[in-house]
Parts: structure tokens; sequence; C-alpha cells
């Protein structure tokens, strides 16, 4: 049960990991945008 | 080749089937005779034989590492504990040698010269070692005993009463007895066999000629008057279930080896009733036995029950069993190297045995039931205990004895199953000596599946690592003058494909000074900005010791930018009250993957096999603190101040 227990949260856990790796998220990051997930400004520029 | 002769007392055939043979028993009229060449002397009559369970006899059959042999001669010998046999055996090659057969163990010899003198039967100690025959012995029984009676063919002459010393010695391969009956001593080497390796035939069990049934003899416990048997004339002892009395039963008034026990003694009921019939690995066993051994530690008494099991072909097994632990006990016929003396570590079957404990005095506090020796309340033995779990070698000596048994232990249900007993033992309470680790096949496990899922998440971040690393899309320096603090753009840059994250350092020059710069990262199609503001600091000097504070650099990421032309404007703010030009060199780049991820999800899966591991060393713990290793506590080591 252990056994079982213990290898479906290590796959979930590597899962998520390789997930989080694509998306580019990290704890240490500053980041510029983190309100908008998307690609979103907050506002427009003009020279 | 045989010589036949007729017996002077009353004329059968008498055949010597061995050249060697230089006595024989008349089987008609047990005439004791002597061979002289051609004719026969008669010196009297043989002693009757005691009948035991033995399930050889002359004329029985076998073979020995392809060479057949028969049984042409038998002496019977008395010892301190019971009585054995030695069957002469006459080998196909004309060999003979000899068939020792004992407390269920059957070990084969044959006569050795050997040109070194032998020990002197004085000589010799329990547990001592020496080399002899290119061998290195170990001293494991020391015996002042006497022949019973004789049957058959033999090589030299015996009869009752007639003396014979004896040394055993044993090591892993081999076993050797110094025979001190004859002048010189005589050595035979040889070894342990098994019954079944021997391909018998022509056994008591089963045969046309007539087999004597071995009768139990029913009597009355000398003490208590209680009903008693005993299953046969090789059991020498039986302990009263009543009274506690222990009586001897190879002695015609059934002498008292030990007292009852008295009204204050504890008396334990055991868990497998004498006559209990069951099967262990398969083969049918009877409890006939059952003692309680005590060892007192710190003044605290420590019990524990050992219930003898007659098994098939004679054959002894032990089962003990305390604090709800059990153990299946064979005695080692092929022991490990080693005396009396307690080493760290013994090698054993191609384990390593760590040394548990030493109990100087086990004391036999309880018997009921038969047993093949003289067993007495009172006795004490030495024992000193080895374990590789679910395995336990123990040594138990006395001045002149020395064995090795091995016990594996079983879950009480394994018991309850092989006696088919009706209500469930007690579940064991503490952790024993033997006792498998239940965290072990787990811990081995989940540190197996830890090292697998680690190696893939190691690939997963070399990945992203390696493969999807940031590639730098500017670097450009600017030099940020004093006092002007003017807006400037970067040159334009390329982001292509899917949205990405996109990082941007700034690596400055400052020194003692710090610098505001609000970035904005322009789409120049779009004109879509993402704003940034960051501050910059970085102070240093000298006190007791260099000392720094904040950073020259400085990195800030932008989610999911999309493709797309993009410059970055930089509107510095610096210090009015320190006119010093900043250089700013600024890299945007695609952000690869960080190391954040990486170290969490390692620090995840390690507490798995963290949790297993502290479990598997708990357990670890707890058994051995009920060994003479224990850690000292803090009371013991306290010293009178």
């Amino acid at each position: 049960m252990f056994d079982k227990f213990t290898f479906a949260t290590g796959v979930f856990a590597v899962l998520l990991f390789a997930y989080a790796q694509q998306q580019g998220w990290n704890l240490f990051d500053t980041v510029a945008n983190p309100a908008h997930g998307g690609s979103g400004s907050s506002r427009t520029y003009h020279k | 080749m045989a010589v036949s002769a007729h017996c002077p007392s009353c004329g059968a055939p008498v055949v010597f089937k061995s050249a060697s043979s230089v006595f024989a028993v008349c089987e008609y009229c047990q005439s004791t005779l002597v061979r002289h060449d051609q004719n026969l002397e008669d010196i009297g009559k043989m002693a009757a034989l005691v009948e035991d369970r033995s399930p050889l006899q002359l004329g029985a059959e076998g073979s020995y590492q392809g060479v057949h042999f028969a049984l042409i001669g038998r002496i019977q010998i008395k010892y301190s504990q019971g009585i054995w046999n030695e069957w002469h055996l006459l080998f196909d090659d004309m060999r003979t040698g000899w068939l020792s057969e004992a407390g269920g163990e059957y070990v084969l010899t044959f006569a050795q010269f050997v040109a070194e003198a032998l020990p002197q039967f004085d000589d010799l100690k329990i547990g001592q070692r020496f080399v002899l025959a290119s061998q290195t012995w170990t001293v494991s029984n020391i015996e002042n005993a006497e022949c019973v009676a004789g049957q058959g063919e033999l090589p030299f002459k015996v009869g009752a009463g007639y003396p014979v010393a004896a040394v055993d010695l044993r090591n892993q391969a081999n076993f050797a007895t110094l025979d001190y009956s004859e002048t010189p001593p005589l050595l035979f080497v040889g070894e342990a066999v098994e019954f079944s390796s021997l391909n018998m035939a022509n056994l008591r069990d089963g045969m046309a000629v007539p087999t004597k049934a071995v009768e139990a003899r029913v009597f009355r416990c000398p003490s208590c008057g209680s009903p008693m048997a005993a299953r046969s004339r090789e059991i020498l002892a039986v302990g009263c279930a009543s009274c506690g009395a222990v009586v001897d039963t190879a002695d015609e008034s059934y002498k008292i080896l030990s007292k009852s026990l008295g009204m204050r003694d504890e008396k334990y009921t055991p868990r497998l009733p004498l006559g209990s019939k069951g099967r262990l690995e398969g083969k049918p066993v009877e409890v006939i036995g059952f003692l309680v051994k005590r060892c007192v530690v710190d003044g605290i008494a420590y019990d524990w029950s050992e219930y003898l099991l007659a098994g098939e072909h004679g054959t002894y097994r032990w089962l003990t069993e305390y604090n709800g632990h059990w153990n299946v006990v064979d005695v080692l016929s092929k022991p490990p190297a080693g005396g009396i003396v307690e080493v760290e570590n013994v090698r054993f079957g191609g384990q390593v045995f760590k040394h548990f404990s030493t109990t100087q005095a086990a004391e036999v506090v309880q018997v009921a039931g038969e047993f093949t020796w003289r067993v007495r309340r009172g006795e004490t033995n030495r024992v000193v205990d080895y374990v590789a779990p679910p395995l336990m070698l123990s040594s138990e000596s006395t001045d002149n004895d020395l064995s090795w048994s091995q016990g594996n232990y079983v879950e009480p249900q394994v018991i309850t199953e092989a006696f088919r007993l009706k209500a469930d033992l007690p579940r064991p309470t503490g952790v024993f000596a033997n006792q498998p680790n239940p965290w072990r096949a787990t811990n081995r496990r989940i540190w197996s599946l830890f090292w697998k899922l680690a190696l893939a998440a190691i690939l997963v971040q070399a990945f992203f690592i390696f493969v999807s690393s940031g590639k730098v899309l500017l670097r450009q320096d600017f030099t940020f003058e004093p006092q002007r603090g003017e807006e400037v753009l970067t040159r334009e840059f390329e982001i292509t494909g899917k949205p990405r994250k996109i990082a941007v350092k700034n690596q400055t020059s400052l020194d003692n000074n710090w610098i505001g710069l609000d970035m904005m990262l322009v789409n120049k199609a779009t004109g879509a900005a993402w704003p940034a503001a960051r501050e910059l600091s970085f102070y240093s000097g000298y006190d007791d010791g260099r000392w720094t504070e904040g950073s020259q650099s400085d990195e800030i990421v932008f989610l999911n930018i999309p493709a797309g032309t993009y410059y970055l404007t930089l509107d510095p703010d610096m210090a009015p009250e320190k006119p010093v030009a900043v250089r700013d060199r600024v890299e945007v780049h695609t952000a690869g993957a960080g190391w954040s991820n990486f170290v969490l999800v390692m620090i995840f899966l390690i507490i798995f096999p963290i949790f297993t591991a502290t479990r598997h060393a708990a357990f670890e713990v707890r058994r051995w603190a009920e060994s003479d290793h224990a850690p000292v506590s803090s009371d013991d080591s306290d010293g009178d101040d």
C-alpha cells in the first residue's frame, strides 16, 4: 500500500515537475507581470 | 571375501563379511565370538541391545558418495545424555566405516591414521581449537561413555561396560572423533550426513523380518503419582506435567533427576500441548517435550519456552518461544568455526551473523514431557547468540559439550497453522533478536523507486537545461550619466515561436551607490508594453573585515511574451548625492528552466525513503536495545559526585 502510494505520488511529482519546467515556473524568478498569466500587456506604449 | 564359520555355542552359521572384523555376536544365541583364523572363540554372552527408535538394523543398505555399503555391525554406547549407536559399515570397495546415530543426527566417519601425536584426553577442553590432520577443529563434546551392547561384526572386542572415552571434533566441513578406548587413541574423520542422502533401504519399518514395535512405557511419577510415559528407550528423561519432577527413565526405579516444583514456583503452561502433531515445512513433527529456561540480567528474570519436536527417522527439532516470538531451531551438525569465546561476527552459510548477547547461565526451570538427554531442573549452560534476521545462531556450552543451533524466526500464524491450533497464539510483544525488520523490504523498494524517479527528474532537468536553454536576444551597454536621467531605448530584438518567458538582466558598475530603473518591454508592432521597475544598490566597505550589501546585478522575467519585434526602454533614476556615471550592460534572453522546481521535486521525492529509513532504523534500535550492545543510557553513565 505504502509502495503504491509512494509510486503514485512520486510519478505525479515528476510529471508535475516536467510540466513546471516546460511552463518556465521558477520560485526564484522575479516576475514583472505575475498577475497576467496570459499574453496581455499592462498598457500600450507609444514612442 | 566373506568368511563363514559356525558358532561354537549353538552351531549357527556366522559370516564375516569384512576381513577387518575380528569380533562378532551370534545373532541366534548372542554369544560373543572372537575370530582366530578359521576358528571362533566363545567368550560369553553379549548383553541385550537396548530397544530404541532407530530405523536402522543389520542388513540395511545405503550408499555414500556413490559407493554402496551395508550395515554389518553395531555398538550401543551409553553416555551422560543417553544412548547412541555406532553402525559398522562395509562398503563395496571393501572399506569399512562408521555411521554414528545420536539424537537424530547421522555422522559417517572413517578411521584415519596420522603421523602426528593425538592430544591427550585430559588435555582437551570444550571449545578448544587445534589443528589435526591438516584441519582446524573445535572440541564440541567430551564423553566418558560405556558400551551397552554389540551386534553383528565388529573390528574390535566390545562388551557391556566397556569404557568409551571419546572426544568429538567439528568444523564447518567435517566431523571427527578421537576414540581413547584404544591405545594409542584412534582418529575417525568424516562428516554429518542427511539421512535421506544415504538412500537407505531395508530399514526396520515395513520390513519382512519381524520388527519389534517400540512400545511406550507407562509408569507413575515417583513424586506425585501422576501417569507418565516414555515413547521409547531413547527417551532418557520425562518431566511430569503435573508436578514438574523430572524422572530418569533409563533407571529401573525411575529415579528423580530433579524434584517437583515448589508451590511458589511459577509454572508455565505449554502453548503447544505435549502430543500435538503438525507439519513444519512440510514434514510431520510431534511435540514430545517442553521446558522453560531462565536467565537473569540485572536482577530481572527472562523466561523462554522450548519445545522438543520428534520428526521423521528419529530426527528432532526445536521450537522456541519468547514473548510471542517463535523460532524453529535445528541443531547444526556442521557448525560455524569458533569455540565458546564470543566474537563480534560469525560467518556461516554465506551470511554474517552479528553477536547479539551472551547468557552466562541459562537455567532450566521447568520440564515436562520427554527428552533424549537427562535434563534436570536447575541445570545451566552458557548461550551465545548471533543474529542475521530472520536467522539466529546460538552456541550452547557446558563443561563437556558444545553445540550450535540455527533458529529461523517464524510468525505465530505459521505455528498456529502448522499445528492447526483452534485459537490464535498471542501476538508478539517487543522486538526479538532475529525478528525480520518489517521495514527492510519496503525501505529497499522505496529507495530503489527513489533512485529511478530521481533519475527521471534529472533527465527532465537536463533536457530543459541543455535542450531548452536560454538564447541571448540582446546584449547592449549603456552609461547613465548623473543628473541627466534620460530614457534610453535598446536595439530591437526578435522573439519567435510560441509565447515565451523573457528575462532581462542588468549588470551594473554600482559601487556604494544605487540606481532605479523603470523598464518597459515594448512590442514594436502592437505597442503592447510590459513595465518593470527595479532598484539596484551595492555597498561595500571594511568593518572588522570586508562587507558588502546589495548587488550590482539584477534579473527580472516577463512571462508569456508572444512572438514579435521588441525593444526595451530604460529610464534611470540616479542618486543625486553621488554624481558618478553608472555603466549598465542589458542582456535579454529567453529564460531557460530554473533549478527551484528540481530542488523541490528532489526534496519531495526523498521524503519517502527518509521516512522508511527512519522507521527501519527505529526498529533496529529497538532490537539492539535488548542486546549486549545496547547504547548506554545517561543514567548508566552518570558517575558518583
